[in-house]
């Protein structure tokens, strides 16, 4: 289910969002005699359309970045990725395997209906359902996890065995709280209409062109603004025209190299917001290819110039990452080294001298990082012997061979994983266990999954010991390799509107602090 | 018998030739043809000897990341920090390269299928008429974009897309051409000296219809590349790390603020290359005329 | 009779199509029509444009099928010849000729054709040029270098090279100058009196045909109208269009 967003790589762009977070109503970026005054119309060229709009079944960052300015969840991270509450005011731990919320009193739907602890339960409900759990009910022990409403306004989780992504999850855009009463009654279908208890609600969409939201009355942080006017931009060009003519007010970018293309528009505030997601390179183990043998797959990890490609390919914007993304604090440091001696020797051993091999990539409009890093990647590959053929895929056939086909109809392919609120999260993309989307490529290791679920129950800090032991195995198997942080650049006419923009974010929500967004009042408009 | 048309050069003959009325090159008191052709041998020249020439090498990130031009880099560097200057002489030759082939393969097709059309039954002729005529009704860049995505991208692709583009032109040439020329005189007198369609067409059809396909190539050779431009600005042609003129100009749309000269020195030369040939078919063309 | 005549057409008729391919506009030309023409037997075909002419001379050929009737060839329906036994001097001097081609080329293609001897060829084009009356040096040009009268003589080397059976004159000396014409007329005739090779002279011209032909047909709208040995027309004819068509050429 993760898969498309997982899948997005070089081509969806992930998500420009405005939504907030640090729902506050206090202001950062507003610039000399601009003051901020609630009102206006602000107005955000997205990236991409959100086409995957029921929460639980969302699969696309396009999506997560509007469902999280319309639905709220139990908790959400704040700008160094601590959970902090949400709809939930606050919460116990009674023992390591129970969580108990007790929800805000003041949460309301945008049509009126207070929020009840039978809306979690429910919500919950369609990710733990046992027939057919949601991709995201990994994350939260899976179904045999309970939820359970203990009284109107607090409900109780109870996990099989402790968890270290259970909370983080919990902030995620798939785990935002649905109205279960209308959708179970019928009245309400999720995968088109949209109704939560965020500070904005719908008021029309057309589809590909735009979206209008106003101001929801009855949210409990009401935003600055009354209307936020969302044109789908896909072409970065006229996201940067746009911007510079003030046809839009804020707009988001894939593209690392955004504040060089930015830097002639006057008035301008550009922030890179450090993400958690990372790109990885994957490499097709179960299919007929030389990385069924580990050395071969070692070799390539050993010879790919990870420092290179954060240079060149993401302009010095992100960082080398490991299998715990380098955005989060205290992450565990990367154990690949660059070695080209020991690369030419394993593949000498292995029989490749000579590798050559096809990377895809996805083939989205304007969209340059997976297409530049894989010609970093062959670059450095070519140092030790191994040829690379890159081919970039329109997106429908490069999720068929990568992610659908199985095994795999690919030799490698450069994407990017998400990496969400907790640091231990993404790790389940390398066990086909927990993350079924990786069955086409990602080799079964029992061993490796057994790490995995280890690092997630063990007691401590960021870094126990568990997790390092399965931060160095995922890395030894080298079957996907972690490579970079994948930045987010949020730019906005710091004349016309007063934003806030975190600079760390983790459900890819690059515009958390959407209910600080407003129109600047300068002489009115 | 001692009349005049038995004994020397009465008016309509000009001064003894050993060769045929053909297509001459260099064009006679055409500057412009001079010109195209000019650029032509450069660009070409260029296309081909450029890894003989110490431009540097296009695949290597050696510089600064998009970068102006410079004492360095002539014509600046890429967002991989490449020097464009090998990049652009490369991309020039595999963009005239990739459409000069397929307009081969589209000539080869489209003459034999033009001799076919004139020499098949009425029936025949119009059905390919007719396939040609919808075929020509598509618009241009969606039959390259349909191409490549049936294909997947890549060479191949952009080949076989600038073939499609220009095959019905070029059927539509070769057919009127074979049309024309199976009506006269000596073809007639041929077939009732008992020549068969193999000798007619070797003979008679190929050696008069090539002046017209020759011109027809030179404005299919610009069309096909500017083909190619579209499916690889789009990504769907050439792959990187390789470029042609089309892919570098879609890379540096991008940087048109930041350093013009991305996209519009390959784009400048891509226009150069399409005039070029745009000339030298005018010049041929006009010379097939005055004949 | 002894020998078939050479070419005989026994009730043909013949008509055009029009129209597109599907529906199709049917334009009658000869109906029932027919004429024998004996070995070495010289006939002048004379009509106004339209009469059907063209249409008799292309059946002869074997370049059309008729509707109905038969077409025979030396007493045997009509098929494809062997290369050589037939041949035609057409209209336009400007194509007549593939520009493309040497002369020697061009008038030896019906010896290719007919795959006579290789090395004996060129000998035989040049002795054909020097019985139309251009010397060798004529073999290398090209059509571009030769006058309308010097193109015939070519066509008409080309077309006697391989000493045919049959030669059919499609209206082979309209196009030319009157002086050039009377040198070709005279040529065809003095060719025919060596080679004896049966013909038909089509043309629309009675005092050219009357003294080349041995036999003149005259034809209107796809009838003969009129019909005797060439002697008989330099008489004021009885026929009416015949008479017209006198009037027209003695002007």
């Amino acid at each position: 289910m993760l898969r498309a967003l997982l899948t997005g790589g070089a081509g969806i762009a992930v998500p420009g969002v405005l939504s907030g977070c640090a729902r506050r109503a206090e202001v950062g970026g507003g610039i000399g005699p601009a003051t901020a005054v609630p009102g206006g119309t602000v107005i955000w060229g997205k990236s991409a359309e959100a086409i995957a709009l029921d929460p639980p079944k969302s699969n696309l960052g396009s999506s997560w970045d509007l469902i999280q300015v319309i639905y709220d969840p139990l908790v959400e991270l704040d700008d160094n990725l601590n959970v902090v509450p949400a709809l939930a005011q606050s919460w116990q731990t009674p023992s390591p395997t129970e969580y108990v919320f007790s929800l805000r009193p003041d949460a309301v739907f945008s049509h009126g209906r207070p929020l009840t602890a039978d809306d979690v339960v429910e919500t919950f409900r369609r990710h733990l359902d046992p027939e057919n759990p949601t991709s995201f009910a990994s994350f939260i022990g899976g179904p045999s996890t309970t939820v359970s409403k203990l009284d109107d306004r607090t409900v109780r989780f109870r996990l099989a065995a402790p968890s270290r992504t259970f909370l983080s999850a919990l902030s995620a855009a798939s785990a935002v709280i649905l109205p279960m009463k209308e959708i179970d009654a019928g009245g309400l279908d999720p995968t088109t209409e949209m109704l939560g208890t965020g500070p904005f609600l719908v008021q029309s969409h057309e589809q590909d062109q735009r979206w209008v939201l106003v101001r929801n009355p009855h949210a409990w942080r009401s935003p600055a603004a009354d209307r936020l006017v969302i044109p789908i931009m896909p072409d970065v060009n006229s996201r940067i025209a746009a911007l510079g003519n003030g046809s839009i007010d804020i707009a988001d970018f894939d593209q690392p190299d955004a504040p060089l293309l930015l830097s002639s528009i006057p008035n301008l505030a550009v922030r890179v917001q450090q993400c958690t997601d990372f790109f990885v390179l994957t490499l097709n183990a179960c299919g007929a290819t030389p990385f069924a043998d580990p050395r071969v797959r070692q070799a390539i990890a050993c010879g790919i110039d990870r420092e290179k490609i954060r240079r060149v390919a993401l302009a010095d914007a992100g960082e080398v990452t490991g299998v715990v993304s380098a955005a989060f604090p205290g992450a565990i440091p990367s154990s690949l080294r660059r070695d080209p001696d020991r690369a030419r020797s394993l593949l000498a051993e292995a029989g490749h001298p000579n590798l050559r091999f096809e990377i895809i990539y996805g083939a989205t409009a304007g969209d340059t990082v997976g297409g530049a890093i894989t010609q970093i990647i062959q670059q450095s590959l070519a140092e030790i012997g191994v040829t690379v053929v890159a081919t970039q895929l329109e997106e429908g056939v490069l999720n068929q061979r990568a992610w659908v086909s199985v095994p795999a109809q690919m030799d490698a392919t450069v994407t990017y994983y998400a990496a969400f609120g907790g640091p231990l999260m993404a790790m389940r993309n390398w066990s086909p266990q927990l993350a079924p989307f990786a069955v086409g490529f990602q080799q079964k290791d029992p061993h490796l999954t057994e790490l995995i679920t280890q690092a997630w129950q063990a007691e401590g800090g960021v870094v126990t010991e568990a997790a390092r032991r399965a931060a160095e195995a995922i890395e030894q198997q080298a079957n996907t390799i972690p490579l970079v942080t994948k930045p987010v650049v949020v730019a906005y006419r710091s004349d016309r509107v007063t934003a806030k923009i975190s600079g760390l974010d983790g459900n890819v929500d690059p515009m958390r602090h959407v209910e600080a967004l407003s129109r600047t009042h300068v002489g009115g408009r | 018998m001692t009349d005049s048309s038995t004994t020397g050069a009465p008016a309509a003959a000009r001064p003894a030739r050993s060769a045929p009325r053909s297509l001459r090159i260099p064009f006679r008191g055409d500057p412009l043809g001079w010109l195209g052709l000019l650029l032509l041998v450069l660009l070409v020249g260029v296309g081909i000897l450029h890894p003989l020439l110490p431009l540097g090498d296009p695949l290597a990130s050696v510089g600064p990341r998009v970068a102006g031009p410079s004492a360095r880099f002539l014509l600046g560097t890429d967002e991989l920090g490449r020097s464009l200057l090998p990049r652009v002489a490369s991309a020039i030759g595999v963009t005239i390269v990739l459409s000069a082939i397929a307009v081969l393969v589209a000539t080869v097709v489209g003459v034999a299928i033009g001799c076919c059309a004139a020499y098949a039954s009425r029936r025949v002729d119009q059905l390919i008429t007719r396939v040609t005529d919808v075929l020509f009704s598509f618009p241009t860049i969606l039959i390259a974009v349909l191409v490549s995505v049936v294909l997947g991208p890549g060479r191949p692709a952009a080949i076989v897309a600038i073939v499609a583009v220009t095959l019905p032109t070029m059927i539509r040439v070769a057919r009127a051409e074979a049309l024309r020329i199976v009506e006269l005189d000596f073809v007639t007198s041929a077939e009732v000296a008992g020549a068969r369609l193999g000798w007619i067409v070797r003979r008679h059809l190929l050696p008069n219809m090539r002046e017209a396909v020759i011109v027809q190539c030179t404005y299919s050779i610009s069309l096909g590349m500017l083909v190619e431009g579209g499916i690889s600005f789009l990504g769907l042609g050439v792959q990187a790390p390789d470029t042609s003129l089309g892919a570098l100009v879609g890379a540096g749309r991008l940087y048109l603020t930041v350093a013009p000269s991305y996209l519009l020195i390959p784009g400048f030369v891509l226009g150069l290359a399409v005039l070029a040939f745009n000339l030298v078919g005018d010049s041929l063309r006009a010379q097939r005329r005055e004949q | 009779m002894a020998e078939p005549p050479l070419v005989e057409l026994d009730d043909v008729s013949f008509a055009y199509s029009q129209g597109s391919a599907w529906a199709r506009v049917r334009t009658p030309v000869l109906e029932s029509f027919s004429l024998q023409i004996a070995p070495g037997e010289m006939i002048g075909l004379v009509g106004e444009s339209g009469s059907g002419k063209s249409t008799v001379g292309k059946l002869c050929l074997g370049l059309m099928r008729p509707e109905s009737g038969q077409v025979r060839f030396t007493g045997t329906p009509m098929r494809r010849q062997r290369p050589g036994t037939l041949s035609v001097v057409l209209q336009h001097p400007q194509t007549s000729l593939n520009p493309r081609l040497t002369v020697e080329r061009s008038v030896a293609e019906p010896l290719a054709l007919a795959r006579a001897d290789r090395t004996g060829r060129r000998e035989r084009v040049l002795q054909i040029l020097e019985q139309v009356g251009l010397d060798p040096s004529f073999a290398q040009r090209y059509p571009a270098q030769l006058s309308g009268g010097q193109r015939q003589r070519v066509s008409i080397a080309r077309a006697l090279v391989t000493e045919p059976r049959f030669v059919l004159f499609d209206e082979a000396v309209s196009a030319l100058d009157v002086s050039v014409q009377a040198q070709i007329i005279n040529l065809i005739r003095s060719l025919q009196d060596v080679h004896r090779f049966g013909a038909i002279f089509i043309s629309h011209d009675l005092r050219a045909t009357r003294y080349v032909a041995d036999r003149i047909i005259v034809l209107q709208a796809g009838a003969i109208v009129d019909e005797g040995s060439a002697h008989r027309f330099y008489e004021p004819a009885k026929h009416e269009y015949t008479r017209k068509l006198q009037l027209a050429s003695d002007i």
